[in-house]
């Protein structure tokens, strides 16, 4: 070892460096890899989206949007064409698609069971702006007539 | 100068609640995995999540290493086994449900950035031993906080460098965080953070500004690392970002909020003021290290990182996973060397489908098979690309959208830059294209190349 190679250095340097190859090592790793545990690039919503926003409610007889999961044993008749209903077909827009996903799986995971006692939509809800970017007051584009019966809360009521 | 705020305290605690939180993901992810429906066509990864005894021995294995890093037991060892427990369940979950669970991801990033910061701190007391084995573990966990840190900066930076790759300025500019709001938000939240949820969505300005904010905060995040003051201010806003998060659209991130305020905050200052006592633990750090220590024992590391980040960029070609399981991307799609061939027998299943042809609203570009991605068409319209891959039913480890008698049907938007398709008209397409091979499915043989 000779003698500049022996020569001190503060050990809070060192630990900016430590830190700062962390940082660039996990930046660089989970640019490449994407999403590779523990590794991710957190892409999600990091997109543009398009001109109007949705999401899928329940809408039973009295025209009120519920959740979806606040209702069971759902059965459903076929999707509608897009043409049955202007509101469905305005265009690109945003949805959460895992939400979606996770929503229609709860949805047909009552297909064994007896339908429901209730008429109950399933309905796109859909949120245009306007050119001011101000929310428009949503409409609904159903996609879906189906059974389904609302679920009693611990109370006695419904949720 | 890198300070932390926890200089001069035994960081015991930040190890500790390191190893709580991740012992904590892997049970859920866990239980999320014992309690999910039977996966028959699961295969690689999504083996061990499918069999209970091997899920049970990873999780076994993974809760007591990490109570042994917990403990301070042979932590480097016992924290890597609990880090490979964690990539093995996160990853089988990821390949059931067909997307990752980030949540969870954060212990084991910091988790990266100790071992890390050890691994460095290891190689260092090698070549320059200490006056001490109390001074040698207290320098040892003073890296791995460092280390640790590090990596919770780069999740923000990283956050922020994808927003700006991919949408720029229009990120902010754009209705996003009001489109984000209104379609996460309940319909039925009659709460107080609903009402703010809606009271913002409803102010393009605000909603715009505070998207610029989020942005600048999390490609500012590295300020972090450079004073304590910094630590404290960063580390306060991580955390209300994450707060505005959860109140805004219901996405929690508890893990990343407990864990930055683990990380930021000097606990055992404010334990002791709340005590009226004196700090009492005065942890001996080597002031200087020798250069030739430096770079003999971190060269290695920070040359080892870099290597693995670029080996990755260059070898890994697995794109982000698509947040829908039904309409995933389909990864191995579009792999060079492969042999695209468009042979009879596919073509009389498609009915003589082939370039020009129109798909309902779109026009076929391409149309080609192979053994390993099945058949691909490429459609096109007014600008708009999209894929279709038709499979043979359960050849792909995903959920198709749409099946056919024998065959699974899988949408993917084109690699190149395309205006994004609406579900409907997705929907609509798969339809037409599975519409083709149901009534030829029954007819025309089985394809050679899927015989293979």
């Amino acid at each position: 070892m000779n003698s500049s190679s022996g020569r001190p250095i503060s050990v809070q340097w060192v630990a900016m460096i430590v830190a700062i190859t962390a940082t660039c090592g996990y930046v660089g790793i989970a640019r490449a890899v994407q999403d590779l545990y523990p590794f991710s690039s957190y892409t999600m919503y990091a997109g543009v989206h398009g001109t109007w926003a949705s999401r899928l409610v329940a809408r039973p007889k009295d025209g009120i949007a519920r959740e979806i999961k606040n209702f069971d044993h759902w059965q459903c008749q076929d999707e509608l064409p897009a043409e049955a209903n202007r509101t469905c077909a305005v265009g690109e827009g945003f949805r959460i698609d895992y939400m979606e996903a996770a929503t229609m799986q709860y949805v047909n995971s009552f297909h064994n069971q007896a339908p429901g006692d209730q008429e109950v939509d399933l309905v796109r809800r859909v949120w245009q702006f306007d050119a001011q970017g101000v929310p428009l007051p949503a409409q609904n584009c159903i996609r879906r007539h189906c059974r389904a019966q609302r679920i009693a809360d611990d109370n006695g009521g419904q949720r | 100068m890198m300070r932390s705020t926890w200089d001069h305290a035994d960081r015991a605690p930040l190890r500790i609640g390191l190893a709580v939180v991740a012992a904590g993901d892997l049970l859920s992810l866990v239980q999320a995995l014992w309690t999910a429906a039977p996966a028959p066509q699961a295969r690689g990864l999504a083996l061990i999540g499918t069999n209970l005894p091997a899920l049970a021995a990873v999780a076994g294995l993974g809760v007591l290493a990490l109570a042994l890093f917990g403990a301070g037991k042979w932590q480097f060892r016992s924290g890597l086994v609990g880090l490979i427990a964690l990539g093995l369940v996160e990853e089988s979950h990821t390949a059931i449900w067909g997307g990752p669970k980030r949540a969870y991801f954060i212990s084991g990033t910091l988790l990266v950035g100790w071992l890390l910061g050890l691994g460095c701190a290891y190689a260092i007391k090698a070549r320059q031993p200490l006056a001490s084995k109390e001074e040698g573990r207290a320098f040892a966990e003073y890296l791995a906080d460092m280390g640790a840190v590090g990596c919770l900066v780069a999740v923000y930076v990283d956050a922020g460098i994808s927003k700006l790759v991919a949408s720029g300025p229009a990120w902010f500019l754009s209705d996003n965080l009001q489109s984000i709001v209104l379609s996460l938000r309940p319909v039925e939240d009659d709460s107080l953070s609903g009402a703010v949820a809606v009271w913002v969505a409803a102010r393009p300005t605000l909603a715009h500004t505070l998207s610029a904010l989020g942005l600048v905060m999390q490609l500012t995040a590295p300020l972090y690392l450079f004073s304590r003051r910094l630590r404290l201010v960063m580390g306060s806003l991580f955390i209300f970002f994450h707060l505005c998060v959860k109140m805004l659209v219901h996405i929690s991130y508890s893990e990343a909020i407990f864990l930055g305020a683990l990380f930021t905050y000097p606990w055992p200052q404010i334990i002791a003021w709340l005590r009226h006592k004196a700090p009492t633990v005065e942890l001996p750090i080597p002031e200087n290290i020798k250069r030739s220590a430096l770079v003999s024992g971190v060269g290695p590391w920070a040359v080892g990182a870099l290597a693995v980040a670029a080996l990755a960029w260059s070898v890994v070609t697995r794109p982000a996973h698509s947040a829908i399981p039904q309409a995933r991307a389909i990864e191995v799609m579009g792999q060079q060397g492969q042999t695209r061939e468009y042979p009879g027998d596919i073509r009389a299943l498609l009915s003589g489908l082939k370039p020009g042809d129109a798909v309902g609203t779109f026009v076929v570009g391409e149309v080609w098979a192979s053994g390993q991605d099945g058949i691909v068409v490429v459609c096109a319209r007014k600008g708009q690309r999209a894929t279709v891959q038709i499979a043979p039913k359960g050849r792909q480890p995903f959920v198709a959208p749409q099946t056919s008698q024998d065959y699974d049907l899988f949408y993917r938007q084109a690699a190149e830059p395309s205006p994004a398709l609406a579900q409907l008209d997705v929907d609509a397409l798969l339809t037409v294209l599975r519409d083709r091979v149901a009534q030829n499915e029954r007819v025309v043989p089985r394809p050679a190349l899927f015989a293979r």
